[in-house]
């Protein structure tokens, strides 16, 4: 099948799936909505039932082409039986002025064919042939949700993504960026619906073309990113719950709660919309003498039956339902605390740390540091405060205010998406008594944003669309040649997969473009396994990230049970670390025993460390050092010892530490509090020992861009690493681990 | 379906063993303690092919395609090695004289160092591959240390386009006993 036609048929078996579910939706519940409401909250409504059916799939290991195909077809087969694609007997709203019709349709159509170009050509986007369409790849490869404990991406809920699966299955890659592009010009459409339905078509209007031609929306919104879907939901739920509020319909709850479910199963950021449409069904349902439990108890099922399985999927796989959050709360070996905790303030700030001007002017007009734009006329956005003076404008205000409470965490442009239509919607509300205001607004951002003049002013590097890829749209070029030739990280997607066996796993600093290989990357961050890979090649490379410095305790020898080491020391970023663990009787080192039993609290998971004789591995906190930290060991029986020896790095990462004792009956007693701290000797050939550690953990390929820390290292030591060049592209190498010398 | 459903449940639930927070686990398998000292990172000769010639090259030397037989050199390029053993060595050099080149500069003398000290010297009258070797005198060489080994042509080729300036083509360089 062509290209071109293959995406375009699994996008839009897709997106008509969505429509005739959500359509048999609100159909069944009774909904009384305008017809272009019907289609549009339709398909979005429709989108989180055919998440749920996918996902559904996936949890049974059946996520396959062919299993799709038949799903979609007995969609279609019973919409087309339903009257799904009937035209419907809903009312209409009333007819635009000609002049509005005319703006907005020019408008719409030159964006729809600027997006639609860029999202029928191949997909190149950073996120999107990275993660997000790497993890749909894996899904179908492996025909289900694995058990991906190597990549904290794959703890994020997925609700869109289950969309491309779909698509992607038919389609490949620019079939999910043509998903999302159907999200993304559906987003304005509601948006002026919402604003006909509440008497401000106008200000739907306007509203509407600020967000359709808002650059970061249309370059988020044609490729496989998914903000822009999210935005969609969380307004088609916010729209859901006004007509609710209006209607009071308990019909409308379903689909309502479904909706508010699906904001949280798209993206973490989205859950104030849950939260704000359950306190609105809460406030309003609930009131003395009213039966408020059944429709409190129907919103929250609908809620939960979207959120549930994503919950539910990260508790069992990674240990923590809301990975890689919350990892203080739920404590596992897969997302470190202090990266969590590094990661958010990194998100904080967004790379350096900006001035109060820099970030609107980034924001609005130049979308270098902040990725992406929203457009210079977002500049008036503190103008929407005028909107205060009307209720409406004080509902839209606020409920911005609360979608927008995730920005705080992350101020990159794209997390302000699903404030944008009723920020824009209270803009075009407080610039409305202005005679000519919002079609002189709505057209100069449409001007200002096209990809043309948006170079005229915005950053030479800002993330934006740069114009219309009619030839690799079109598939006049082959997809390969235009991937080869603009994205590098595709170029060393491929040479993995002509290098690296099937099966195979790469550890890597800085990743490639995973939609376009079916080798799994281990990116350094990106995992607490990962990043013990990467501990160990910097404490190869790093004299003082080995261990240097040795605290010996000594005690009168006795019986014991176990040993307890205990930190008593506190910090705010400083970590515990332990490379090595040495029970000791006169001189010697007591035999470590099969039958000891290691304990650790915090980072139980990596007590083994410690006890492992390596010189390039050690256990650590992965959180800032605290009162009652441990390490144990439990002998099996009781032996005679007298002293232990602690090697840890030197000068850091060490606390105050000290050493419990018991016997087999018996409370645990102070052994010695001041160890003595005295120099190891270097150890060496620590580079050989870093890849032992790979190699016993099953990676025996390594990739280095040019900038990674350990490229220069690898490129001029590749004796001492023990390691093969196998192949390089672009300056990134890769490299095969040797097994042991001789 | 149910047993497939049932199957994926279990498997899910595989996830959540014992715990190992709660039961411990036992000593690790115990790596050997490490060799004391890494392979030199240098050995006594290289092939431009070697994926390890970047290692040795010092200076003079462009940076070619990867696994390259043979690589430009300019004036004066530098490589380094690392010898066991300073007695009875021999520096070789096997290297190219490109036709392209010898147009414009004709006949060259190339000049040896070792630790920058003269170990000898060959004129190149005609273009076409090319072995210098010449016997060094131990006390020029220190055992486990990189020792320096340059080339010095007498004529070098001027690009017209970029002012490059090319000398010879190496394909590899070091000692042999």
């Amino acid at each position: 099948m062509p290209r071109a036609v293959a995406v375009l048929f699994g996008s839009l078996l897709t997106l008509a799936c969505c429509s005739a579910l959500g359509s048999l939706l609100l159909r069944r519940v009774g909904a009384r909505l305008y017809r272009d409401e019907e289609r549009l909250l339709g398909l979005v409504c429709g989108a989180s039932l055919l998440h749920l059916l996918v996902f559904a799939l996936c949890a049974l290991q059946l996520a396959r082409t062919g299993v799709f195909l038949g799903l979609g077809a007995a969609i279609l087969l019973l919409g087309w039986r339903r009257g799904a694609f009937r035209r419907s007997s809903a009312p209409t709203f009333p007819a635009l002025g000609r002049g509005s019709r005319w703006l907005a349709g020019a408008v719409f159509s030159a964006y729809a064919f600027l997006y639609g170009m860029n999202a029928l050509a191949p997909e190149m986007s950073p996120d999107g042939s990275t993660y997000h369409l790497g993890l749909v790849a894996r899904t179908l490869r492996e025909h289900g949700l694995g058990r991906i404990t190597t990549n904290m991406y794959a703890n994020l809920p997925q609700g869109v993504e289950m969309l491309y699966l779909f698509a992607f299955a038919f389609g490949r890659h620019s079939a999910a960026s043509l998903v999302h592009l159907g999200f993304t010009l559906a987003l304005p459409l509601l948006v002026l619906s919402y604003g006909r339905r509440f008497g401000l078509p106008s200000a739907g209007l306007c509203a509407g073309l600020l967000v359709l031609c808002s650059p970061v929306v249309g370059v988020a919104g044609s490729s496989a990113y998914n903000d822009v879907a999210v935005s969609c939901v969380v307004f088609a739920t916010f729209t859901l719950v006004r007509i609710w509020s209006a209607e009071r319909r308990e019909g409308l709850l379903v689909p309502m709660g479904l909706l508010a479910g699906y904001c949280l199963a798209a993206k973490y950021t989205a859950a104030p919309a849950l939260l704000y449409a359950g306190a609105v069904v809460l406030g309003k349902a609930v009131r003395p003498g009213t039966r408020w439990l059944r429709p409190v108890a129907t919103f929250a099922a609908c809620v939960a039956l979207m959120v549930v399985p994503w919950l539910a999927k990260n508790w069992l796989v990674v240990g923590n339902p809301l990975s890689p959050f919350a990892n203080r709360l739920f404590p596992n070996p897969n997302v470190r605390i202090s990266f969590e905790r590094e990661y958010v303030e990194g998100m904080r700030r967004f790379g350096d740390p900006k001035s109060a001007w820099e970030v609107p002017f980034d924001l609005t007009v130049r979308g270098a540091r902040l990725g992406g734009l929203l457009g210079p006329v977002f500049v008036l956005a503190p103008l929407a405060l005028l909107a205060t003076r009307r209720r409406e404008g004080r509902r839209l205000l606020l409920a911005a205010a609360v979608f927008a409470l995730p920005y705080a965490n992350n101020i990159g442009t794209r997390f302000l998406l699903p404030s944008l239509p009723l920020l824009s919607l209270a803009l075009a509300l407080a610039l409305q008594p202005f005679r000519g205001g919002l079609p002189a607004l709505a057209l100069a951002h449409a001007v200002l944003s096209w990809p043309s003049v948006l170079g005229l002013y915005s950053a030479p590097h800002a993330w934006r669309l740069e114009g219309i890829p009619v030839a690799a749209a079109l598939g006049w070029l082959p997809e390969a040649e235009v991937l080869a030739a603009r994205h590098p990280g595709y170029v060393v997607a491929r040479m993995l997969e002509e290098f690296v066996p099937p099966g195979e796993k790469v550890f890597s600093y800085s990743g490639a473009a995973d939609a376009y290989t079916s080798r799994e990357i281990l990116v350094a961050y990106q995992s607490g396994f990962n990043t013990n890979l990467a501990e160990f090649l910097f404490a190869a490379l790093h004299a003082d990230s080995a261990p240097r410095q040795g605290l010996r305790f000594d005690f009168a020898e006795r019986p014991l049970r176990g040993l307890r080491l205990v930190q008593t020391g506190e910090g705010d970023r400083e970590q515990w670390s332990v490379a090595e663990w040495r029970i000791l009787r006169g001189e010697r080192e007591l035999l470590r025993s099969p039958e000891w039993r290691l304990r650790a609290d915090p980072n139980p998971w990596d007590v083994q460390l410690a006890f492992d004789n390596s010189p390039v591995t050690r256990w650590r906190s992965w959180q800032a050092l605290s009162p009652g930290m441990f390490l144990e060991v439990d002998l099996g029986a009781e032996r005679r010892v007298d002293g232990a020896l602690v090697e840890t790095l030197k000068g850091r990462d060490g606390g105050r530490v000290r050493l419990y004792g018991r016997r087999e009956r018996g409370d645990w007693a102070l052994l010695d509090d001041e160890p003595r701290a005295s120099d190891l000797p270097a150890a060496g050939g620590l580079r050989r020992a870093a890849l032992e550690e790979f190699r016993a953990r099953g990676v025996r390929y390594l990739l280095a861009a040019p900038h990674d820390p350990i490229a220069e290292d690898l490129r001029l030591k590749s004796r001492q690493w023990g390691i093969r060049l196998l192949a390089e592209r672009g300056g990134t190498r890769l490299y095969a681990i040797d097994g042991p010398p001789g | 379906m149910l047993l497939r459903l049932a199957l994926s449940a279990a498997w899910l639930l595989s996830a959540h063993g014992c715990s190992p927070e709660l039961e411990g686990v036992p000593p690790p398998i115990q790596r050997s303690a490490p060799p004391g000292s890494e392979p030199p990172a240098l050995g006594p000769s290289v092939q431009m092919a070697s994926p390890e010639v970047d290692s040795h090259i010092v200076a003079g030397i462009p940076p070619g395609d990867p696994g390259s037989p043979r690589r430009w050199t300019g004036e004066r390029p530098e490589l380094r090695f690392q010898l066991a053993q300073t007695r009875g060595q021999k520096v070789f050099v096997d290297l190219v004289i490109a036709e392209v080149t010898f147009e414009q500069t004709g006949p060259v003398t190339v000049r040896f160092f070792v630790e920058g000290r003269p170990v000898g010297s060959a004129r190149y009258d005609a273009p076409g591959p090319k072995r210098f070797e010449a016997a060094v005198p131990p006390e020029l060489l220190k055992a486990g240390e990189p020792v320096v080994l340059a080339a010095e042509v007498d004529q070098v080729w001027v690009s017209p386009e970029d002012g490059a300036r090319l000398g010879f083509l190496l394909v590899g360089a070091g000692f042999t006993e």
